[in-house]
């Protein structure tokens, strides 16, 4: 096998900068079998070429010391390096690169806890730390707090909120609770946010926003800097957790299920973010598709409503919690009660005749920040199901969500896939969740898949809607959508990018940021 | 209402599994790999991967969907036993997340295979080195449907070692079957270790 190299990198640059690196973390930590080694470092889902997003090394540093080091000799190089923390970002394009070649700067080995605060209910972690450790941690010191986690627990805390994902307690915008951040700049810089940029800092988890420009999130689904430290805060244990779920048997219940809820939302009736769940969703929890289906194309409604049946789920099913002292959580159940009661054959379900279903128990668990990796099992819904998330954004409004529903379902049965979808409302918007599920080892299908995925992006543009994140393989595309007055948001991407990485080391290509060097050629 | 039960065994075997008849070239990769300590992972929803498991020797079980759970048990596995194979036939997405645990402790797949049933053919697609692939996709051929059999038995001499992997394919016509399995068997273990 060829060595992918970054353009305009020969071997013997590559070889040179290697061998230097080898001397500052030490060669078990650099890793360059690209057979064995590095197979671990791609995307198994993408819809392209395997050798498109193919490293050329990867490296895992100890410390802040270490990564400056690097960053130094890369920049000496000008041979780019991709930051990944847990590595886990499958769907999106997993551990690997943007283009082939780059060094993956793994900082898996930095996985320290440095504190929990019970009482001000925060941690600050490094970026190896996962959601597992946090969780286990915490059970071990047996502290009163929750964590919120990705579905999938493996990822963790630094890689997941630089991506801007979502969780399913009521702390479930991480970002949001992302509170001061460490981080390492393309020239060796390194740079506190928030309040721990006072001497003797004793509020860095507490406020947000320190003093003067909050720039926290410029470092976040970005290329400006390395992340070496992260504050979240944490969920008080509450007195009590009431799950339920809302079974509805048709299509356009989600026009209504939607108008219902933003209110309930936003005046924290619910607490957490409501997800509204399509049926295979739900269904590849128990069942395979083969089991119901085994013709090609999208698997036809009347085999749908018999997986319903069988299953006892509705064609959408809508998950949400309340939490607090009992009598809180009575009140607040009376009127999710009353309010979803209204809609036509809406069937409530809870613990006790849910439990033991496998879709309503990793929710359960989700939902209370239980970490674990049940939803992986809805890759089992067709044999060697690769996916590729499209993530637009939807407002928490019913006709916007049954508008890019249709949309989505009318061009995925087009191309000859099911939708296999979920709605998330956050606070005023809603996550629209569409898994394009394909099998991997058919290149006719991961190329569907992909042609699918671009007439996507510019279907919900046309319709006035963005991405709020992306497979590696769309990011300029993506990008390009967002590009009211003259491009103007990615020209100041770019001239931040100018400023802060002028050698264009860090993470080129990320979300469509590009330095001067390789802007042309995106 | 129908209901899933995935359930993963984990089996520590010490022991070999039995040859019933190994062929020459396997016999002398079995050489010396008896105190080799593997770790096997099965879903036994399945009936193929239920068979497979209760042909390895002294198993330990879990039973779950959630693969999550089984980090901890691969992770002290690799830990203790850098010389290790872990092995197993299992969903897909399982083999997926495992793969991914067990490289953090330098143990990469030698070998992998999927196994799916469509209609009445089954179809099993091999990915290991040069000199073995040929003779594993002809075995699990010629075992037709005692091919679970056939791999618990052989999951010891599973290739090691840090060669490329070439892929072969094999189909075979099954009556009277109504199976939708997709299954993937497996094997990962250190190339710093052989
Ligand atoms: C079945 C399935 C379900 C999923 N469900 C969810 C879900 O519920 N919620 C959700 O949010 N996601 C979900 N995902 C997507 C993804 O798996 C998670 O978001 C996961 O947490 C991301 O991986 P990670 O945490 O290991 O981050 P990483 O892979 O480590 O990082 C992600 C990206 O962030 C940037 N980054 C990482 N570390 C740094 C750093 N230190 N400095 C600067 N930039 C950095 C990099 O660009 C990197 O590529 C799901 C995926 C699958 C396959």
């Amino acid at each position: 096998m060829t060595k992918p190299l970054p353009q305009g990198i020969t071997l013997g640059q590559l070889n040179a900068a290697v061998a230097e690196i080898e001397k500052v973390v030490g060669k078990d930590y650099v890793y360059l079998d690209d057979v064995k080694e590095l197979r671990s470092y791609r995307d198994p889902y993408n819809t392209t070429d395997d050798a498109d997003f193919a490293p050329s090394a990867a490296v895992a540093p100890q410390n802040v010391e270490q990564i400056q080091k690097i960053l130094a000799i890369v920049n000496n190089y000008k041979i780019p390096v991709w930051t990944i923390s847990t590595g886990k970002n499958f769907a999106y394009g997993g551990p690997a690169p943007r283009k082939p070649g780059y060094i993956v700067l793994d900082l898996k080995l930095m996985n320290k806890i440095l504190e929990v605060n019970e009482k001000h209910g925060y941690a600050i972690v490094e970026p190896g730390v996962s959601y597992y450790d946090l969780y286990n941690h915490i059970q071990e010191k047996g502290l009163k707090l929750w964590i919120d986690c990705a579905a999938p627990a493996w990822g963790g805390i630094v890689g997941n909120t630089s991506e801007h994902g979502a969780g399913y307690t009521p702390y479930g915008d991480h970002l949001l609770m992302q509170c001061g951040m460490q981080v390492v700049l393309a020239d060796g810089t390194i740079v506190e946010t928030g309040m721990d940029t006072t001497a003797n800092s004793k509020t860095g988890g507490l406020y947000k926003y320190g003093q003067g420009a909050a720039i926290d999130g410029l470092f976040t689904q970005s290329n400006f800097g390395v992340i070496t430290r992260m504050g979240i805060w944490l969920m008080p244990e509450p007195p009590g957790y009431t799950p339920f779920m809302i079974t509805l048997e048709n299509e356009h219940d989600l026009e209504t299920v939607t108008d219902l809820s933003l209110p309930l939302r936003v005046n924290q009736v619910i607490h957490n973010a409501p997800m509204t769940v399509d049926l295979l969703w739900e269904s590849a929890m128990s069942v395979s598709r083969s089991q119901y289906y085994t013709g090609k194309g999208p698997m036809p409604d009347s085999h749908r409503k018999k997986m319903a049946k069988d299953l006892d789920l509705g064609i959408w099913n809508y998950y949400g919690a309340v939490y607090g002292p009992g009598p809180m959580m009575k009140n607040n159940m009376d009127v999710i009660r009353d309010t979803f009661g209204s809609i036509p054959g809406a069937k409530f379900h809870y613990d006790d005749t849910r439990k033991g279903d496998p879709g309503w128990d990793y929710r359960v668990k989700l939902m209370k920040g239980t970490p674990n990796m049940t939803e992986f099992s809805l890759l089992n819904w067709i044999g060697g199901g690769g996916h590729i998330n499209f993530s637009p954004i939807s407002a928490a409004d019913g006709k916007s969500a049954m508008r890019q529903y249709e949309m989505i379902r009318k061009r995925s049965h087009e191309y000859g896939f099911d939708y296999i979808g979920e709605f998330l409302i956050g606070w005023r918007d809603q996550h629209h969740i569409f898994m394009l599920m394909f099998d991997r080892m058919s290149a006719e299908e991961k190329k569907r898949a992909h042609d699918l995925f671009a007439i996507l992006v510019d279907d919900a543009a046309a319709l006035g809607y963005g991405e709020y994140r992306t497979h590696l393989s769309f990011m300029d595309q993506i990008a390009g959508t967002f590009s009211w007055n003259d491009n103007a948001l990615w020209d100041t991407h770019h001239a931040l990018k100018d400023e802060l990485d002028p050698n264009g080391i860090l993470s080129p290509g990320k979300q469509g940021i590009w330095p001067k060097n390789l802007r042309g050629n995106s | 209402m129908l209901s899933r039960r995935t359930f993963i065994k984990s089996a520590l075997a010490t022991n070999v599994a039995l040859l019933a008849t190994p062929s020459q070239a396997l016999q002398h990769v079995l050489t010396g790999s008896e105190e080799i300590p593997l770790l096997v992972f099965a879903d036994e929803h399945s009936l193929n991967s239920k068979h497979f498991i209760s042909n390895v020797a002294e198993r330990k079980s879990n039973i779950d969907l959630d693969i999550g759970q089984h980090f901890e048990l691969l992770r002290e596995f690799c830990k203790e036993s850098p010389r290790g194979q872990v092995s197993g036939l299992t969903r897909d997405s399982d083999f997926f997340a495992l793969e991914q645990i067990a490289k953090d402790f330098g143990f990469y797949t030698q070998y992998s295979a999927t196994h799916h049933y469509s209609g009445n053919t089954l179809t099993h697609e091999v990915s290991s080195s040069k000199d073995s692939a040929e003779l594993i996709t002809s075995s699990l051929k010629n075992a037709k449907d005692q091919w679970p059999q056939w791999l618990a038995n052989h999951m010891r001499v599973l290739p090691r070692g840090n060669s490329q992997l070439v892929t072969k394919k094999t189909q075979i016509t099954l009556a009277n079957t109504d199976q939708h399995d997709f299954l993937v068997s497996w094997s990962l273990s250190s190339n710093k270790h052989i």
